[in-house]
């Protein structure tokens, strides 16, 4: 009796986690690549399977289809290394074709880092300031005193950033993948911050 | 002469254990858009008072989040939707800048899209049914048909500052989510 029990539980386990993982995005490969920044063009999507639509639940609940916003995503700097909290990153980037993004920050629970800082997000209004082309900005734990729009880490751990652009000129895949989407350089970091767990 | 008593093997057992993870694997990938779309509904529905009503949301920030990933350039305006008593009627007033109408049916699919584009300056006037409910829409109504009763409706208006929110607040003063029943 105590064999069924054992390998009745141990199966249930392993079924439910199993979902869990596959739908935690863990193992999605419908990824669409640009420079660090990569999106899945199934996100808000009438999607065709039960496994992708239990992703898409879970960590795109309430997103738009492609047509509307891309929303592109990363966890680590230009040279791959995970976005810490400890660290300061140097922003920039240009002009995109699109009518309008932004970009925000999520810790590893997917919500806006806890602070006070009023800096979560940088958007398109705030950063190319016409006649601008092209921009700055910091990536930071703390207010840096150098001018540009300001990205604040604290309270992030080890987190990530999503980039929305809306209404982009094109959805095609070869010109999600060409666009110039802002770079994320390390400038220093005063701490080996902990982990926070998977973006 | 004694029999010999066959002793219990693992053979069954791992299969009946196999059996049960391909079961518990299926279930749960099934059940999750469902369990998470409730969540979300039932939230909305109990800031907005009720369903079928529309709620707006606060400028977001780290303390009043209520969503995974929400964006604090965006105003939110949200109404969970119950087609199970008929139709319902939604008003969007035009924006100074992008706004959308986004309309999930219960399974979580983004099932229509309306964005400022495509309002003209009178606002857009949607009647939403369910597919297995008739359609009794006026003149000049968009027609959204989710395949369930149950679903959201998500709006998105462009606010990445006070001042931009605050004329925000100004544009969707008019806007509503109500059955028809409501008297229209």
């Amino acid at each position: 009796m105590w064999r069924w029990l054992i390998c009745g539980v141990l199966g249930l386990g392993l079924g439910v986690g199993s979902a869990l993982a596959v739908s935690g995005g863990l193992f999605s490969d419908a990824k669409l690549v640009s420079g660090r920044w990569s999106t899945d063009p199934t996100v808000g999507a009438a999607a065709a399977n039960p496994w992708l639509r239990a992703t898409i639940a879970r960590v795109g609940l309430l997103a738009l289809t492609k047509e509307e916003t891309v929303y592109f995503n990363r966890d680590v700097d230009d040279d791959g290394a995970k976005l810490v909290e400890g660290c300061t990153y140097a922003l920039s980037g240009e002009a995109i074709p699109t009518r309008w993004w932004s970009i925000t920050i999520y810790g590893a629970d997917q919500m806006l880092p806890v602070n006070t800082d009023a800096a979560s997000s940088i958007d398109a209004t705030r950063a190319l300031i016409a006649p601008a082309t092209t921009w700055t900005g910091t990536l930071s734990p703390t207010r840096p005193t150098t001018p540009g729009p300001w990205l604040s880490s604290k309270g992030g751990g080890t987190y990530s950033l999503t980039i929305r652009l809306y209404n982009p000129q094109s959805v095609e895949k070869s010109a999600l993948q060409a666009l110039k989407l802002p770079s994320v350089k390390k400038v220093s970091c005063t701490q080996t911050p902990a982990s926070g767990g998977v973006n | 002469m004694a029999q010999d008593k066959k002793k219990p093997g693992w053979l069954k057992p791992l299969a009946f254990g196999a059996l049960l993870a391909v079961l518990g694997h299926l279930l749960t990938i099934g059940l999750i858009p469902s369990v998470i779309m409730n969540i979300a509904m039932k939230r909305i529905a109990e800031a907005s008072g009720g369903i079928n009503r529309l709620a707006h949301g606060n400028m977001v920030t780290p303390q009043n989040q209520q969503i995974v990933r929400s964006s604090p350039d965006l105003a939110y305006s949200t109404c969970a939707l119950d087609l199970s008593k008929g139709p319902v009627r939604v008003f969007i007033g035009k924006g100074a800048d992008y706004t959308s109408a986004a309309f999930y049916a219960g399974n979580t699919d983004n099932v229509f899209t309306l964005n400022d584009r495509k309002i003209g300056p009178e606002g857009a006037q949607i009647m939403v049914v369910s597919a297995r409910s008739p359609i009794a829409a006026k003149p000049g109504e968009v027609v959204v048909s989710l395949p369930s009763d149950k679903g959201l409706l998500l709006v998105r208006r462009l606010a990445p500052s006070a001042e931009a929110f605050k004329r925000v607040q100004g544009e969707r003063a008019k806007d509503f989510c109500r059955t028809v029943t409501d008297g229209m």
